[in-house]
């Protein structure tokens, strides 16, 4: 098992011919892919939970609402013009800069995305339409991608492939700092908004009499979701299916709908779903780390359609 | 107590009500009945504080609802809409998320003869069990104002004889506003029968 795990294994170490400065860099990598999972599905799965609520639809979620796409085309948008600029203008842009611009990049994006699906809501009431257009704007956004992809050097394609397999191999310490409060931030505020958001699965209407300001609950949410996608997307790349996967999971096994308790259990769940695919993309069967998003699709696409038909029984 | 003064409201380029002047008398029923798009609803929607920009004076046990803030008012005003929401939360969620007190949700439960449906889920129960529900809801929530809309529309004979009782039984000390088309809610004892006519709220003859 630990043979499996560790590719490097620390007993075999004459295979591999390593001493103990390379192990620590590798326990350090572990530690920090990881802490990585856990955050990045965390703060995936509660803005799903929240997402849900919001838009009163078990379908929704970051990735099939198009905010992760839209986030990872604007950070594809900045991976093929920054080297761009750097070979022109003759300037050395360095990775901390270029990361901090992909942050900016990818809330502009995120945010941008859950206006647009507001306005859509304002214009019509169905809720599989809301869904359908996320999705849409979604291959959209990937159409864009691939059409710079066509201009992009075999450098810049092959940093911007990776990136958009997803993936929770992070080197830089900053970068853990950053997702850490960033997602402790996020959870804290969702967690003040349970009880609204409680108030709020029994509908608009019924949630303002019980005192609640919609638009501005609608707001908070709106940002919070935006900051945090945007925040994963930028770190690990644009991971699917988690934030839809685990609520409802969460939903099935307690069987409560209370904000506070589904809060914990759903990142609680997140973090395992996402540790268990970390294990299996370290599999030495496949010879090479697998991409995250590989196995989550594999896992989640039948799930989701269990769960439309699941919806459509009723 | 809801006393509106020169209360004048356009929705949608459409003139509802015309410098209209009211007075709910409290602890009685009042039963409200017009044709379809006559604003009964919006109506309703104005007391709630969903529709702001009306001209005159809405006042709501001497408080002008404009100055209220939404907890303020929520603790005046409830409400069961004609429509009912199809999430996936179960019955007894209805009640715990709408903050209703222990002993008024167990005394509404006896009354209303729902401890079967409280470990169900809403989406499975019928539109006529749904609307039951948050009727139960809205009167439990013990509020000095409750509003009904359309509360018979999907009942069955016996659950609105039910009703008439529970509401007579509770407008001793609530006041009650219906909306209705329903006939029957009109004969009962203790209610004033208004319909909306000519953007105004006209008050008739009670037939008992």
């Amino acid at each position: 098992m630990l043979n499996l795990f560790f590719r490097y294994n620390p007993f075999d170490a004459q295979n591999y011919q390593m001493d103990n400065n390379m192990l620590k860099i590798i326990y350090k990598l572990r530690a920090f892919s990881v802490l990585t999972a856990i955050f990045s599905s965390v703060g995936l799965s509660i803005v799903g939970l929240y997402l849900q609520t919001l838009f009163q639809n078990p379908l929704a979620s970051p990735y099939t609402l198009g905010i992760s796409p839209i986030a990872s085309l604007y950070t594809s948008i900045l991976i093929f013009f920054s080297s761009s600029i750097c070979y022109f203008f003759n300037v050395n842009i360095n990775s901390t800069l270029i990361f901090f611009m992909q942050i900016i990049f990818s809330l502009m994006g995120a945010y941008f995305m859950l206006f647009l699906i507001q306005k859509i809501i304002k214009k019509s009431i169905n809720q599989s339409l809301v869904i359908l257009s996320g999705i849409l704007i979604g291959t959209f956004s990937g159409a864009i991608q691939q059409f710079l992809e066509s201009y992009m050097s075999s450098t810049q394609l092959k940093q911007n492939f990776i990136w958009n397999l997803g993936s929770f191999e992070v080197l830089e310490f900053y970068k853990i700092i950053i997702l850490c409060t960033s997602i402790t931030i996020g959870y804290i505020l969702l967690f003040h908004l349970a009880i609204q958001a409680n108030k709020y699965l029994l509908g608009a209407q019924y949630a303002s009499n019980l005192g609640l300001n919609v638009t501005l609950f609608t707001n908070q949410i709106v940002w919070i979701a935006s900051f945090l996608v945007a925040i994963i997307t930028a770190i690990s790349g644009p991971i699917g299916f988690l934030g839809l996967m685990a609520p409802h999971i969460a939903k099935m096994i307690i069987k409560n709908n209370r904000h506070e308790i589904l809060l914990v259990f759903t990142s609680l769940i997140a973090s395992s779903i996402a540790l268990i695919c970390l294990f299996i993309s370290h599999f030495e069967v496949f010879n090479q780390v697998i991409s995250i998003n590989i196995i989550l699709s594999i896992l989640g696409v039948p799930f989701t359609l269990y769960l439309l038909f699941r919806q459509n029984k009723t | 107590m809801i006393q509106v003064k020169d209360l004048t409201f356009e929705f949608y380029n459409k003139q509802l009500f015309k410098q209209m002047n009211l007075l709910f008398e409290s602890n009685k029923v009042h039963t409200i009945y017009g044709d379809n798009g006559i604003g009964k609803t919006t109506f309703f929607q104005l007391l709630t504080g969903l529709q702001r920009n009306y001209e005159g004076q809405v006042l709501i046990q001497n408080n002008d609802i404009y100055m209220l803030n939404s907890f303020q008012l929520s603790d005046l005003i409830s409400i069961c809409y004609a429509s009912q929401p199809q999430s996936e939360i179960f019955v007894h969620e209805v009640f715990s998320f709408s903050q209703i007190m222990d002993h008024d949700r167990d005394h509404i439960i006896k009354l209303f003869e729902i401890k079967d449906f409280m470990n169900r889920n809403i989406q499975e129960l019928s539109e006529g069990e749904r609307q039951w529900i948050f009727i139960a809801r809205a009167i439990a929530r013990n509020t000095p104002i409750i509003l009904l809309d359309e509360p018979t529309a999907f009942l069955d004979l016996s659950k609105r004889k039910k009703l008439k009782e529970i509401i007579l039984q509770f407008s001793k000390n609530h006041t009650i506003l219906i909306n209705s088309h329903d006939e029957h809610l009109s004969k009962m004892p203790n209610s004033i029968i208004w319909e909306i006519d000519n953007q105004t709220f006209n008050q008739k003859l009670n037939l008992n």
